[in-house]
């Protein structure tokens, strides 16, 4: 995580503009009406039949279709523009200078917008639904991002921001715009437009999950928060002195993590707690909900995104394949006791567990999550195992 | 230049690569002994690079923290 004055580095945004994660709670479900095998194999078809896990090319036949004209709303207006309310979001929208907006000039990104909306895409994107072990509430994590219109847009003024700076293309990657240059304008008004479309990619999915737990649980899923973990924000800074002063926060796989009382959420639903930060680990040890303290100022008022890996997909597809069957059983067999109620397994969408995602190539959580509680950066407030989950597949 | 063995330890979880070289600003990782013991040159390395940008003025590694995979290497 970076923070820049006067300056945008695309890479602290990366491909992905925006990529996040969304939270429902279901309060009218507990463990014990998830522990029933069959029960969440059919959650996993409903979903399915409404969510879009490829590249979202073929629709699912319930899948809300979206027209062009509403498209450009929401590249504008993000969450707004589909009536969510912005307590339940980091950012409802970010404002687009209209000026420096021009999505034909991008066609490649353009084209991909209304097809792809409503999608989960591939890589470590998926719907989940867990529960916490605490209590035994039910949650769905919901992790994905910009799609193809963000990927474009990055790829595009990577190579633009390249030519800009005299670097070549094997290092485009590399680039970075000043704020107030021409191209740095454009790109400040392309990327907000990705990230507005990330966030109503989330919350469009996550009405396609709530259809899901209606007809299989008769369960109404509320949103709880929503976040993006690659993003760059310009926010308020607060220093040391206490002063304060406006940035660029770059957060590449981090987390924002502003503490109660920071300027920024002055009128928000989160002024005196801080706002919720969503952290998935892996598809076997699940995720944890966190809520900033004030060492959140020593790290830039950010939080790790998620476990970290610890092996390279195509290292993890040689290098576990002969363990394939013991970790396709770990995930058929696994218990756990969650708010009382021991729950086997974790129900799929895919044949087999993808290698490249399995919990072996990821850092242990809970230790990951210490390193915050020790240095007073956040403390966990849920955690949350996984029962149900639904991989993103490109 | 070489910069893991710059890292110092100021608290318990918290390790510090200090300004050297092209860095525009200090490097913060929050990192347990058992993570920072995972670390390598590469990482430390890619973070001093992302910190050697123009207009950087703070730069934060999270506990999750690794090389990225990216051809670049310009980003963690």
């Amino acid at each position: 995580m970076a923070v820049t004055e006067d300056v945008i580095i695309q890479a602290g945004s990366g491909y992905d503009i925006s990529c996040g994660v969304v939270y429902l709670k279901v309060p009218e479900l507990h463990a014990q009406d998830v522990a029933d095998w069959d029960k969440r194999r059919a959650w996993i078809d409903e979903v399915e039949l409404r969510v879009a896990t490829g590249l979202g090319s073929q629709r699912p036949k319930r899948m809300p279709s979206v027209t062009e004209s509403k498209i450009e709303e929401i590249l504008r207006y993000g969450a707004k523009a589909i009536g969510v309310l912005a307590d339940v979001c980091e950012r409802q929208y970010i404002e687009v200078d209209e000026q420096s907006l021009d999505c034909e000039r991008i066609a490649r990104a353009r084209d991909k917008a209304c097809p792809q909306l409503g999608s989960v895409g591939g890589g470590n994107h998926f719907v989940e639904m867990q529960v916490d072990e605490q209590d035994g509430s039910v949650w769905v994590m919901n992790h994905c991002g910009s799609r193809g219109y963000g990927w474009q847009t990055a790829n595009h003024f990577f190579y633009e921001g390249a030519e800009l700076r005299g670097l070549p293309k094997n290092r485009r990657e590399e680039s970075w715009l000043r704020a107030d240059e021409p191209l740095g304008r454009e790109y400040w008004a392309h990327h907000n437009s990705a990230a507005n479309y990330a966030v109503a990619n989330r919350h469009i999915i996550v009405s396609g999950v709530q259809e899901a737990l209606e007809n299989v649980f008769q369960a109404t899923g509320r949103v709880f928060y929503e976040i993006s973990h690659n993003l760059v924000q310009e926010e308020t800074l607060v220093l040391p002195d206490g002063t304060t002063k406006r940035g660029f926060v770059h957060r590449k796989g981090a987390t924002r993590a502003f503490p109660a009382g920071h300027p920024d959420l002055v009128g928000t639903q989160w002024e005196t707690t801080g706002h919720p930060c969503l952290v998935p680990g892996s598809m076997r040890d699940g995720a944890a909900i966190l809520y900033p303290l004030e060492g959140a100022y020593e790290s830039g008022c950010s939080v790790n995104h998620g476990s970290g890996r610890v092996m390279a997909r195509g290292k993890a597809k040689r290098e576990l394949a002969e363990k394939h069957d013991d970790i396709d059983n770990e995930m058929r067999h696994i218990r756990r006791n969650l708010g009382g109620v021991e729950i086997e397994g974790i129900v799929g969408n895919t044949k087999r567990t993808p290698l490249d995602e399995c919990g072996h190539v990821y850092k242990d959580l809970d230790e990951v999550l210490n390193v915050l509680e020790t240095e007073g950066i956040a403390k966990v407030a849920h955690r949350m195992y996984p029962v149900a989950n639904i991989k993103g597949t490109d | 230049m070489a910069f893991l063995h710059e890292v110092q330890k100021v608290s318990q979880a918290h390790y510090v690569l200090p300004k050297i070289g092209g860095m525009r600003t200090e490097v913060h990782a929050f990192l347990s002994d058992a993570l920072f013991a995972q670390t390598d040159e590469a990482l430390w390395r890619q973070a001093a690079q992302a910190a050697s940008y123009p207009g950087m003025i703070g730069m934060y590694m999270q506990p999750d923290c690794h090389v990225t995979e990216s051809r670049s290497a310009a980003w963690l």
